[in-house]
């Protein structure tokens, strides 16, 4: 059954309470820090020693069919709870700042305290039991990096440090301007595709790791979401921070938005073999189950409220 | 001082924000390997100095923590307080960290440095394998 994503802020007092509900349930029940433990595999092969190898969905054009699926399947769990939650999107093209109702005690909780930038508001404090489990314990011998069991640092506690690595969140006109490119992607299918003129990379400015010559800095969109917000959005262990599906919720939106705007452009590349990244036709790992093709039209699962 | 101009210059070249510029001046150089440590530790050495392991290395106190760059002949890796920080290469002048994962850092010591800011006092743990923890440096 096709279900509606919404923009938080068109969710109503009980359908926020509902997916809150349904993202501590998973956590309890071990699920979530699944997904944690797997954007961090996935982030950990993507990234070694990326001069040469295989990457499936960061910083290539990967990036954005395999987030469809995470977050199709993250959804699901969320289903499995509560049948009446979908995800909600962050539109931060518009919804700026600390005090938007995103930010709530009820919904994602506050900033990180002065000093050690600790979230001590709302469902996603340590002290109302919302601990981190990955990357805090190593376990075997295998490299942690790619077991899942990936460590950073001693911390338990979800950190966030609002404003202060970039006091800017993207704007209307930035979007517009790069859901205005043409093209998907092109090589070399890196952080530094669609870096020049004619910016052959849509996905690359929405990704972040490149800009407008007229822009001030790199790190728009997708990258701006994750570096505005701070701390544990800011490391490999993002996803320890509910807000970040709420971010790439809205990313998804945004290939949507796009597809829309370019009705008669390839909506994926490459469409056939390419070193190194997924093609078309490539079936995307861990699952194996659908490839972008599958994954282009969303309109079969759900649908954007706007 | 020397090791200032460099990073900034790199810095200016990789558009990386205004905070780097303050975690460069705060900085402090303790141990050099060669005549040219900075440029050396900056790009993550390379260079294989024939001394014992660590010889080639460059270490500086920075926030009241240890960052040790080892160049790549003599296994490589960035290390605080040494423990292992997970470092990946994009390219000579594009690293992302596990501390610092969706900005590029123009070095290893830069990535270092951010690393360190993010901790906030907090230690890395250590990882099973010694050494295998660093990918590309």
């Amino acid at each position: 059954m096709v279900h509606i994503r919404k923009n938080h802020l068109n969710m109503s007092r009980e359908e926020k309470r509902r997916f809150v509900h349904a993202v501590r349930e998973i956590k309890r029940r071990g699920i979530y820090d699944r997904y944690v433990d797997l954007h961090i595999r996935i982030n950990s092969r993507d990234y070694l020693d990326k001069e040469t190898g295989k990457r499936l969905g960061h910083i290539n054009p990967g990036f954005l069919p395999w987030h469809r699926e995470y977050l199709m399947r993250f959804e699901r769990e969320l289903q499995r709870v509560d049948p009446r939650v979908t995800l909600p999107y962050w539109d931060w093209t518009t919804d700026h700042g600390e005090d938007s109702p995103l930010w709530d005690e009820e919904f994602m909780g506050g900033n990180g305290r002065p000093g050690d930038r600790r979230v001590m508001t709302g469902p996603f404090a340590r002290d109302n039991g919302w601990v981190l489990n990955i990357s805090v314990i190593p376990v075997g011998d295998e490299n942690p990096a790619l077991n899942g069991n990936y460590t950073h640092d001693d911390r338990d506690y979800l950190v966030r440090d609002m404003g202060t690595l970039t006091d800017v969140l993207p704007t209307p006109r930035e979007l517009d301007e790069t859901l205005a490119l043409p093209v998907y992607d092109c090589a070399p299918w890196n952080h530094t595709a669609g870096g020049e003129a004619p910016y052959d990379s849509f996905r690359n400015h929405l990704e972040g790791y490149t800009k407008f010559p007229w822009e001030p800095k790199v790190g728009k969109l997708h990258a701006a979401g994750h570096v505005w917000v701070g701390g544990h959005m800011m490391y490999i262990g993002s996803p320890n921070d509910p807000v970040f599906f709420l971010n790439h919720c809205m990313i998804d939106r945004c290939w949507a938005l796009w597809q829309e705007r370019n009705p008669d452009v390839p909506h994926y590349l490459p469409l056939t073999d390419t070193p190194d990244v997924p093609d078309l036709h490539t079936p995307l790992g861990p699952w194996h189950t659908k490839t972008p093709a599958d994954l282009i039209d969303h309109t079969r699962w759900y649908r954007y409220d706007a | 001082m020397h090791l200032n101009r460099h990073l900034n210059r790199r810095e200016m070249v990789a558009g990386v924000a205004g905070t780097a510029l303050v975690a460069a001046a705060a900085a402090t150089p303790l141990v050099v390997g060669d005549g040219d440590a900075d440029a050396h530790a900056a790009h993550g050495g390379g260079e294989d100095t024939g001394g014992h392991q660590g010889a080639g290395a460059y270490v500086e106190e920075y926030q009241g923590r240890t960052i040790r760059v080892v160049p790549e002949a003599e296994g490589g890796g960035v290390f605080i307080d040494d423990r292992p920080l997970h470092l990946m290469k994009f390219a000579d002048d594009a690293y992302l960290s596990s501390m610092c994962h969706y900005e590029m850092a123009p070095t290893p010591l830069h990535a270092a440095r951010r690393a360190v800011e993010e901790l906030r006092g907090a230690a890395l743990l250590p990882s099973g394998h010694h050494g295998t923890h660093i990918t590309v440096v």
